[in-house]
Formats: C-alpha cells, structure tokens, sequence
C-alpha cells in the first residue's frame, strides 16, 4: 500500500490482495458485531432507537473489548448504559465497516476525503481490537514475536501489518505537520 | 511499532485538564469525570487522533493526555455531569478507547 498526502485527503493504491484481505478480515467483524436480531420480543420501538433491553455482557472478551463496562465497580449501572448503547455501538462500527468495503470495493487507487479517512482509521481500529485481543497482545509487538511453528504467527503478521496501515493512515491524514 | 514519531511533545502545554471546583460544588455542578485506561493495542498516535477529533483538544493538550494514559495506565479526559460524561464514554467506546466514568 501506498499513501500521499493531496487534494482534501489522501491518496491511495493498494495491491489487489490486501483490498481482498481487508474484504474479508470485514466480514468476520461484521459476523462477529452484528447483534443477534434472532429475538422477536424486542420492543420495535426501542431497535429504533439501538436500545436492547435484553443486553447481557459478552463472554466473548473480543465482544467485551469493544463493548466494555462503563462503571467499573458498578455492574448494575453498567449494565443499563450496555442497554442503552451497546446496540447503537455495534451498529455504527458495522455501517462503518460496509462504508469502507464500499470505498475499497471500487478499485485499488482511490482518494479518501476527511470522513472516509476516519471511517478507514476507525474501521482498521476495530480490527486490530479484535485480532490483538485473540492473540492476547500484551505489551508491544516486539516482545511478542513468535516462533514461526506458533500457529499464531501468522495472525500476528496480519495484526502488524494493520498496524502499520493504520499508523500510515493516522500520520498522513491527521497528525502531519502542514 | 507502538511509538508516535509523528508528535513531538516539546513545548509546555499552557492548557489544564478542566478540574472540578470543590469550593462550587453541587449536585449540578461537574462532579463526574470520564477516564480513559491504557490498553496494550491502540497506537498512541491513535489515542492523540481520538482526542483531538472528539474533544477538540489541541494537538499537544491530547498528546499530553495520551501520555498521561500511557506513563500512569488512565488519565481523566472529561469532568462534567453524568450526563454529559455517559455520552464522552459511550464516544470514547465508538473509537474503540477503554472509558468508564466515575462520580469524584
């Protein structure tokens, strides 16, 4: 991948395997964070509003990242602000996450304005949560090489590499110095 | 890879975290904060990101609060309401930051 700076945003090329690595690293998010609409008792009312009475705290600890407890020594008051806003958090990360396959969807050269800057940055961010929580990243990468027999070794080159994009993507379209 | 060549911290902030005013408080006053927890995936650089987008934050004052997450594992970002301070939370959390609030 390359970026540069130009225009209102920035400008990007990708290989054709990361756009498809990014494609599918997508929909497992997507198939991890979609809530479950299976339960037909919810109020349609309060969906509408991304409240979820029946919210429970994930066991998931991917789930539980994402979406952790906002009292940290009250799990009553945590659990009503999980009923009030863990819906609308997952559904904003997923709109989010079909707003980048639509942008990297249409080709490997493409420009991204401020707020598709963000979505992409927001979206890389997601993923990196989910994959450095499986892989139980503690410290920094370096202490966490792995020998390459570890079947997790493979995941960890992933997660690098999202890291780096997602630096690049923060260096070039945010923090750089005009 | 968890470094943030990108932020230089060399001047002297002159801005200050908002601090609650014993002296002034009430039940309507700012006794909540929002804090924000170190975590061993977000960058640093994204942390800094995160503060500047949503708090408006300058570029140092957020490079100093990021710092602050990272040397000393939390930093409060936000006083104000509970109100107020649910929404900085659930905000924090649609960035993917670990946040809690807490009455002070």
């Amino acid at each position: 991948m390359e970026i540069e700076r130009g225009g209102q945003g920035v400008h990007i090329v990708m290989e054709e395997i990361e756009v498809r690595i990014l494609q599918d690293l997508a929909a497992q998010l997507l198939n991890l964070t979609t809530p479950d609409t299976s339960d037909i008792g919810l109020d349609p009312l309060a969906q509408m509003v991304g409240i979820d009475q029946h919210a429970t705290k994930p066991t998931d600890p991917v789930l539980s990242r994402l979406y952790p407890d906002a009292y940290p020594d009250d799990p009553e008051a945590s659990l009503e602000f999980r009923r009030f806003t863990e819906r609308s958090l997952r559904d904003a990360s997923n709109e989010r996450a079909v707003r980048v396959l639509e942008i990297i969807s249409e080709g490997f050269n493409f420009e991204l304005a401020n707020d598709q800057l963000k979505d992409m940055v927001g979206f890389l961010n997601d993923l990196r949560l989910a994959l450095g929580t499986r892989l139980e990243i503690t410290q920094s990468l370096e202490s966490q090489e792995l020998d390459d027999s570890d079947p997790r070794a493979a995941l960890f080159d992933l997660y690098g590499w999202l890291t780096w994009m997602q630096e690049m993507f923060i260096e070039k379209g945010f923090l750089h110095e005009d | 890879m968890f470094t943030c060549n990108n932020v230089q911290v060399t001047s002297t902030p002159t801005e200050t975290l908002p601090t609650v005013d014993w002296e002034f408080d009430t039940e309507t006053d700012r006794p909540w904060s929002t804090t924000v927890w170190d975590d061993p995936i977000n960058l640093m650089s994204y942390v800094t990101y995160v503060f500047i987008d949503y708090f408006k934050y300058s570029k140092e004052k957020a490079a100093q609060l990021m710092l602050l997450v990272h040397n000393e594992g939390r930093a409060v970002v936000s006083t104000g309401t509970r109100e107020e301070m649910e929404r900085d939370v659930t905000a924090m959390h649609s960035y993917g930051l670990w946040a809690t609030l807490a009455k002070d």
